[in-house]
This record gives C-alpha cells, structure tokens and sequence, in this order.
C-alpha cells in the first residue's frame, strides 16, 4: 500500500487515459477512432511543448512552426512519390527540385522531418538564448516566427500549395505497405507510448531536473555552473524533433496540411490545450490536448454556431478557478493539503 | 522620387494607425506588465463604437472619436477588474484569461452584429496632391490626430499627479502604496487609459478599413511587435518603432510585393528584439 | 488512499468524457423516414460572412422544398456542421455527416482550401457535395457538384465587354491564392486577344487592409480600370481607401455583391462594374417573389447576393436530384441524377453540365449607382458552358 502511495496521482491519470485510448478502437466507432488517431498526434505535439514551456519555463508561441516544417515535408514527399504533383505542375514546374526528390522516399521524409525542425530550433535556440533573451521576448519572437512562417507558406504556392495547402495525401503506411484504420491507429498509439517513455525518462534524469532549476530560477542555476543557454537550446531542439515527429505524423493521418496548421491560431491552441490541463507534468498536457479536443468536437456538435464561444468562457473559467490547470489541482506525494490544516491537526 | 515622397507619406499613416494601437499596448505591457492579448478586440469595440454613434445615432464622426475612447475605456476597466486583477503576478495566467476573453468578444460580436463589415463614412472628403503624389485628407487628419495623441499621453504621464503615481506604481510598487497611493485603482485607470487608446485606433481605421468581429488580428501582433521593438517603456521608441514598422511595410512593399515586405520586416523585428531587446530606443542598455 | 480515489474518479470521468464526445446517433422514428442532408458551413469562423449567405440560401431552398411536399411526401432532414473555417475540421465534419449521421449528402464549405479537404473524404466515402460557391475552376469530382460560377463564365465576356467600352489599361489585383491567379491568368490571355494591355498585377496577403503601398503603383501605372479579384475584409478597405485617394480608373470586380456594397458606402462603390452570376436587382417575376421572401425571412443584415443564390440553387438542385432518383436515400442515384439537371431558378432556367458537374449559369454585368445599387446593365442571352 505504501509503494503505491509513493506513485503521483497524476500517473494513474497517464495510465487512465492510455488504457481508455488503447482499448476505443474495440468499440468500433470507425469516426471516433479516426477523430482520437489525430488526436493522438496532437498529444505528442503537446508533450513536446510542455518540454519546453512546461519543464523549461519557455512559452513558445510560434510551436506550430517546427510542427508545420515536419508535416510540409512529410506532405511534399507523400505528393512527390509519384511524379511532380499537380499543385506545383500548375505553376509550371517541370521537374522535381533536388531537395524534394531526396525525401521522396518514406525513410527520408521520416528523418528530414524531424531533423530540420530540430536543427532549426537549435539554431534559433543558438541565436536567441545565448545572448540571453528569454522571457516575454521568446513569446514575441516565436509569435514573429509564426507570422512570417504562414506567410512565407502562403507565398511559395509553387512548392506549399500557398493558401489551399496540400491536399489528398495517402494515409499511414509502413515500409510501403498501406495499413488499415486499425493498424495505423496503433501504430500512432504505440509512437504515443515511446515519446511518453522518452520525456518521462528525460524529465526525470538530471537534464530534467536542470531545466527545472531553470524554468525557477535561472540566475542561481548559473552560479551553480550550468550554462543556461546550452540546455535552454538543446532542449529547444529536442521540442523541435518532438514536434516535426509530430507534423510527420499529422500529414498522413490528417490527410491534408494547410498554412492554419502551422500558424499561430494552430500555436495559440497548443498554449490553450496546456493551460487547461496543466504545464510541467506531461500528464496535464496529455488531459489538456484529449480534453479541448473532444469538448470542443462535442460542443460543435451540440451548439452549432456557438461552439467557440463557449469554448472561450470555459477557458475563462479554467484560469480563474484553476489557474495551474487540472493537473494542479491534483494531490501530490507528500505534499499536505494546506498548510493550515496540518497546523491545524498539530494543534 | 516624388513616388519615393508618396511611400513615404502613405507609410506614414499607416505608421500613425500602427503607433495608436500600440500605445495602448505600451501602457498596458510596459507600465503594467500585463500581456493583453484582447487587444485587437479593444479596437474591435472602439470600431463599433463609431459604427454605432454615426451611422446608428446619426452624430458626426469627430463625437465618435470621444464615445469610443470612453467606451473601450470603459471595457478595458471591466476586464481589469474582472480578470486581471484576479490574476496579478501571474502573467502566463493572464495573458491566457485575455485570449480567453478576445475569444469570448469575437464570437459575441459575430453572434450580435454578424460578420459583414458595417461603413462608416468617411469624415473628411478630399485629398491634396501635389504632382505625382497624392494623400487623402483623412490621412493628414490621422497623422495629426495620432501626433497629438501621443503628445497628450506624453504630457499626461510626465506632467500630471496621476502620471506621476503611475510612473511611481511602475518604478516601485511596495514603496508607493507605502506613500499612500491606491495603486489598485491606478491600476484600473491606467488599464482604461490603454484601452481607450486602442478603441481610438479603432475608430480611426473604422473609414478606411473595416469595421468586423475578427478585425482585431492584425493588429495585435503588429501593436506587440511595435512595442517590443519600440522598447515598452519609453514612447519615443514605441513611436520611432512603429514609424519603422509602418514605413518599413510601405517602402519594400513599394519595390516589391506587400507579402515580401510582410515576411521581411517580422524578420527585422526578430533580429531587432534579439539584438536590442531593452528597445532600439531604451535608455538604459542590459 | 484520498488521492487514488480522486484519481480513479477523474479517470471515470475522462472515459465518460471520451465517450460523450462521441454523441448520441440521432435515429430516426418510424414511419416515413425523412431524408437526410448535411449541411456544413462556418457560421462562427472567419469566413462566416460568406458562409451565412450561403447557409440562409441553402436553407431557404430546402424548406420551400419541404413546404411543397418535400421528396415524395418525406421531409427533408437537414442535418447542421459548423467547422469554425478550419479545413481540417471541415473533412472531420464531413466524415461525421456521411459515416455517424448517414447523409445523403452534403451541401456547403466556401473557401477552396475547406473544400479540398473534403474533397478526398466524399471521394473515400462515395458520399455526395454539392458546392455552392464561385472558385476557380480547374478541378473535377464525381463526387462533387459545383454550382457556382468559374472563371470562364466571367472573364471573357467580362474582359472583352470592358474593351468594348474602352477600357485598354487594366491593373489586375487580388488576394494571394489561387482564385485570383487564375482570373488573372485568363484575363492576361483574353486581353492579349482583345488588344488591351496590363498595367500592373499586384498579390496582397490574404485579409490585409492596408493598400498604401499598392494606391501608389496604380497611381504610377495610370490604369484605366482596375480588374480586381479581392475578397472579403480587403477588398471592403480597398473600396474605401481607393475612393479616398479619388484616383480616376474604374474597378471592376468579379466577386463584390450586395452585402459588400452596404459595408463600402453609397461613394465608395459608384459607377464601378461588377461580374457575377446574379444581382439582387435581375428583373423576373421568380426572382422579385425571391428577394421579397429573403428580406421577409432572413434580419441578420445579409442581403441576397450571388453568394445566397449559390447556396439556394445548391439547395434547389438536391432537391430535384433526389425526386429524380428512385431511392433518394441512395447516394450513387442522387449522383447520377444531377447530369443535365434543369431547374428554374431566380437567377434564370439554369443545368448542370453532365461532362463536369459544374453548372451553366447566366454571365450578368452590374454598374453601380450613386445609391449604392448594382443595376444589371448586361445579361448574357443564355447560360454560359462551364470550362473547369
């Protein structure tokens, strides 16, 4: 009985939620499940940003971006596979550019997908945290970055489809083959299971605890020795590859991207899903990103044309009652109540 | 070159729009450390505000100027109440009460008044040209208008009581209530003054750009970028920032394409905050 | 002990949550069944403007249908997504409507981006969308009926009128996407063959309202029209911002309408052309009891407008498709009952041409007046073949 004491609450909600999404597909709601498979990519989008934002104490706004690098590559190597696609023969591109040709193959766009977001955060991460810009002037960068990445998308219709995105794309296969609905939903579902094990392992380790001190107090991480700016960017750069892992995925399951995916309302929403469940425990980014979703495909469903506005008081009503978000509202090991009651019993 | 003198002349009236929408973020962020991100929907109200004194009371344009200061003032010193006060010293908290509540405007506007821009007239007819180079009046009549704005703000926060307390709030907030300040109800006040500026914003632009339930996007991140790169403390950087901004925009939207010159100068921005993230314009250098 | 507890019940909660998400099916009592549609629009989004006109024309069109007896004696059954102008919410929608409420089909989306996202879902799902509103052509679906007008049943006629009456110089502006680009694309062809020439081609962002920079390159170029694509917020500043700087060339636009011309103002618009399918002010008796039972029907400030006929006609040709086939519960029959439809519509006695699902409409010119009215000035003789 005391072992399991020692077990944070907020584990058993991990486990809750992945028994509760391992098991939907048995009920054969062939439109939920393939509604919780995109959600499920969302989650792993929500961890990434919680490692950054939640255990490192960046509010990165701008997140969509390094989602957005990962699916427009995974969505131009889907498109590319069987010749120039239709979108870029339009505007009279005749042969495929040689970037584009080297990710044509599964395994390519799979790794250029998650590399070049990571290395793009690394160097922006290079750029921005060794001359110690952090704070507010992160937020106001990032959200920059975002405006001019869906701008940028917008512009090049050439390559990106501009406005109308890239359409159509094949769903999920491995090594060439197809999977079915069921297939590609574990396939995402297990991928959920090892990034949850990866920021479960790196929170914990010592690199974890690090990027605590300086999500609290980075001047005092200093003097303890650390170098702020080298874990600030390598973390970012971890974020990165979490969030392209993501796009990757989003692309096919999704089965289009457009510039909204990788802008700031698609950012905005990440931010949303995490202050409602609760930054800096990965479970509450987890319960944010499945709870927004499905109150917000639910509320649709029931109300029509007001949906967002109830959705907007909910989140209202989160920051005022619980502002930490839900994860904060949970006990934790070993901490009392308030300390008023322990007073309280000891007198 | 007189094309060049056109550019710059019609940079600066977006430069003047630009300025008056961040100022209210100026005061809001700088003095009050407050993210605010239904800053573009205070603009929205200010917008509406003109729709309604002119085209649904029938009153001139020039007492729609005063009626939507006083009304996005008078929502600013709702939602400081409201929500952030609730949630001083926590700004995550509270830049995320905001976006709940430019939310919550935006979907509340559409529900009342319906997505369709609504038209207010424009104040002044007529445009002066000279040569190659023509400027509407209502332009010049903005570009004044804001000039005196500011210098107003300016004068109100260097030259009054109220601006010194406010000054005072912001440089050491302990010590001033200990002088017997009500820094609470500065606060509120301070938070209205901001808004107002942004509902002013709103009826300036309400002629010329359009008055809708999601007008306000644009702007924010416009008004945040200005600040930031302006310095949020001083308004003499928020002005030299959005007159960079604004003429930026113009001048390589003139050579190029208005979507470049977009991209090209949130580039500029990034670079400026990283390089001199006090402001371009701050006294003080880190 | 507390704390499990606590967690096990949020856990309860979470699955309940999960689940209820998931909605009741809305089963349909006994007897006569009604026949089900989806309709999926963005009221509460961005595009929500064009949208609502499209949902009120749609509607309209569906309930005359059911007041006149609906399908065969069975009502129609209209069931409503709203995707907040999100595509990617729009394909989860749609994929709600054909495989959790088993439409028989949809009607809606507005923006080519919406659409394409549900392009593959009713392709997959061998469901049906009848799409209401003017784009850009080039595309083909069996699965999608397209009753708006394209750039071919504009620009010709549109151009080489313009030429007739004079107007040689034309700067070409619009919005950066596709829609634009390919009006302008065909215009630059049909000037070429008409002998005009282009002064300028300009691409705004998409929704930006500051054209300083742009009002000066016209006032360079000395146009003599301007042939302008722009939609929704940009082109109600565009208006505006044009007639404050009092330059002189004409603008002539193919997708302002009625509820643009009340957001502009009586002086912005004058004397400018517009080029749609249909004006609120086409003169026939169909059209006059239309307009007087859109205003009767509708207070939210929307006008009728090519946009509500686009959504009406829509409506009106599902109707007729579904009498038309032999089980109208039928996804596939309804499909094949669209080819060489005729209906008589307020816009004219219009068909969808079978070879490409797109519909022949009327090509119709409009000028404005000084009371802010488009008075249709040109109308083809008779329905222009669409060429996607």
């Amino acid at each position: 009985m005391t072992r399991f004491a020692k077990i944070p609450a907020a584990r058993y909600l991990d486990l809750a939620l992945f028994l509760a999404l391992g098991l939907f597909p048995l009920t054969g709601l062939m439109f939920y499940t393939q509604l919780l498979q995109k959600y499920m990519v969302f989650l792993i989008f929500a961890y990434s940003l919680d490692l950054l934002w939640g255990y490192a104490g960046l509010m990165d706004l701008g997140h969509a971006v390094l989602f957005g690098m990962g699916g427009y590559l995974m969505a131009l190597s889907l498109s590319a596979r069987s010749g120039v696609p239709e979108f870029m023969a339009r505007y009279g591109v005749e042969q495929l550019p040689a970037w584009l040709a080297a990710i044509v193959p599964e395994p390519a766009a799979v790794l250029a997908g998650i590399l070049v977001p990571a290395l793009f955060a690394g160097l922006l991460g290079r750029f921005l945290f060794f001359s110690r810009v952090g704070g507010v002037f992160f937020s106001v960068i990032t959200l920059a970055l975002a405006q001019a990445f869906n701008l940028f998308i917008q512009s090049q219709q050439e390559y990106t489809g501009g406005f109308n995105g890239i359409g159509g794309l094949p769903g999920l296969s491995l090594f060439g083959r197809p999977l079915t609905l069921a297939q590609g939903y574990y396939l995402v579902f297990g991928l959920v299971l090892l990034v949850y094990a990866f920021c479960r392992g790196l929170t914990a380790s010592r690199f974890g605890l690090v990027l605590r001190g300086i999500r609290e107090n980075g001047a005092r991480l200093e003097f303890l020795g650390y170098d702020q700016a080298r874990f600030k960017t390598a973390v970012f750069a971890v974020s990165g590859a979490l969030a392209g892992l993501a796009g990757v995925l989003y692309a096919p399951v999704n089965g289009m991207i457009a510039p909204n995916d990788v802008g700031m309302e698609f950012s905005t929403a990440a931010v949303v899903w995490l202050a409602i469940g609760g930054r800096g425990s990965l479970t509450g980014a987890a319960l944010g990103a499945m709870l927004v979703n499905v109150l917000g495909n639910a509320l649709s469903e029931q109300f029509g044309a007001y949906w967002q506005l109830l959705l907007g008081a909910a989140l209202l009503a989160v920051v005022f009652f619980a502002p930490q978000g839900i994860t904060g509202v949970l006990p934790r090991p070993g901490a009392r109540s308030s300390p008023g009651k322990a007073a309280g019993k000891r007198a | 070159m007189e094309s060049f003198a056109a550019l710059l002349l019609n940079g600066l009236n977006s430069s003047a729009l630009i300025l008056i929408a961040a100022l209210g973020m100026v005061i809001i962020c700088g003095l009050m450390n407050v993210i605010n991100l239904a800053h573009g929907e205070l603009i929205m109200i200010g917008a509406y505000t003109a729709y309604g004194v002119t085209q649904s009371l029938g009153y001139p344009f020039f007492a729609a100027l005063p009626a939507a200061f006083a009304v996005t003032a008078a929502a600013g010193a709702a939602m400081e109440r409201l929500v952030v006060k609730r949630l001083a010293g926590r700004p995550a908290e509270t830049m995320l009460a905001t976006f709940g509540v430019s939310v919550v405007l935006q979907q509340l506007a559409n529900v009342a008044f319906g997505a369709q821009s609504k038209y207010v007239a424009i104040p002044i007819d007529g445009k002066l040209a000279f040569g190659k180079v023509v400027v509407p009046f209502y332009n010049l009549f903005t570009i004044l208008f804001v000039a005196a704005v500011t210098a107003g703000t300016v004068l109100l926060l260097h030259r009054t009581k109220f601006g010194k307390r406010v000054r005072a709030i912001t440089q050491n907030r302990e010590m001033a209530e200990c002088l017997g300040i009500d820094s609470s109800r500065v606060d509120t006040f301070t938070f209205a003054f901001g808004s107002g500026l942004a509902g002013l914003a709103g009826a300036l632009a309400a002629p010329v750009k359009t008055v809708s339930p999601f007008m306000g996007g644009p702007y924010l991140v416009n008004s945040f970028m200005t600040s930031v790169v302006g310095g949020v403390a001083s308004f003499f950087g928020t002005s030299a920032g959005s007159l960079l901004v604004g003429e930026s925009t113009a001048l390589i939207g003139g050579v190029s394409n208005d979507v470049l010159a977009n991209i090209l100068v949130l580039l500029l921005i990034i670079a400026a905050i990283r390089f001199r993230p006090e402001g371009l314009f701050a006294k003080e250098r880190r | 002990m507390r704390k499990k507890l606590c967690a096990l019940l949020s856990c309860a909660a979470l699955l309940v949550g999960v689940l209820a998400g998931c909605g009741g099916k809305s089963g349909a009592p006994g007897g006569k069944a009604p026949v089900k549609i989806g309709l999926l629009y963005s009221l509460s989004g961005v595009t929500s403007v064009s949208e609502k006109q499209l949902y009120n024309g749609t509607k309209l069109a569906i309930d005359e249908i059911n007041a006149a007896g609906g399908i065969g004696g069975r009502r129609i059954e209209t069931v409503f997504a709203d995707y907040a102008s999100d595509p990617a919410r729009a394909a989860d929608k749609a994929r709600k409507l054909i495989l959790d409420d088993k439409v028989v089909a949809i009607v809606g989306t507005c923006s080519s981006s919406a659409r394409q996202a549900v392009k593959p879902v009713v392709e997959t799902n061998r469901s049906l969308l009848i799409y209401p509103q003017s784009y850009e052509g080039q595309e083909h679906s069996d699965h999608i009926v397209y009753t708006g007008c394209i750039p071919n049943q504009q620009a010709e006629i549109f151009v080489n009128w313009l030429l007739r009456k004079g107007y040689r110089r034309f700067f070409l502006i619009g919005c950066d996407f596709v829609y634009p680009q390919v009006e302008n694309k065909l215009a630059k062809e049909y000037l070429e063959k008409g002998g005009g020439t282009v002064a300028g081609e300009e691409y705004v962002p998409y929704g930006s309202t500051d054209f300083s920079s742009v009002l000066n390159k016209i006032k360079k170029s000395e146009p003599d029209v301007i042939y302008s694509e722009l939609t929704g917020d940009s082109n109600v500043a565009f208006y505006k911002q044009y007639y404050a700087y009092g330059l002189p060339a004409t603008i002539a636009s193919l997708t302002t309408n009625e509820t643009v011309l009340k957001s502009i103002g009586a002086q912005a618009g004058k004397n400018s052309f517009i080029c749609v399918d249909y004006f609120k002010n086409v003169k026939n008796s169909l059209n006059e009891a239309f307009v007087k039972k859109y205003t009767a029907t509708f207070h939210d400030g929307t006008q009728p407008t090519y946009a509500v006929m686009g959504g009406y006609n829509a409506g009106k040709f599902l109707g007729e498709a579904l009498k038309k086939a032999a089980d109208p519960q039928n996804t596939e029959q309804v499909a094949a009952a669209f080819k060489e439809l005729k209906i008589q519509s307020p816009s004219g006695e219009i068909s969808i041409d079978g070879s490409n699902n797109h519909t022949r409409l009327y090509c119709r010119i409009a000028q404005v007046d000084d009371k802010g009215e488009a008075n249709v000035i040109y109308e083809s003789e008779k329905p222009i073949d669409p060429k996607p």
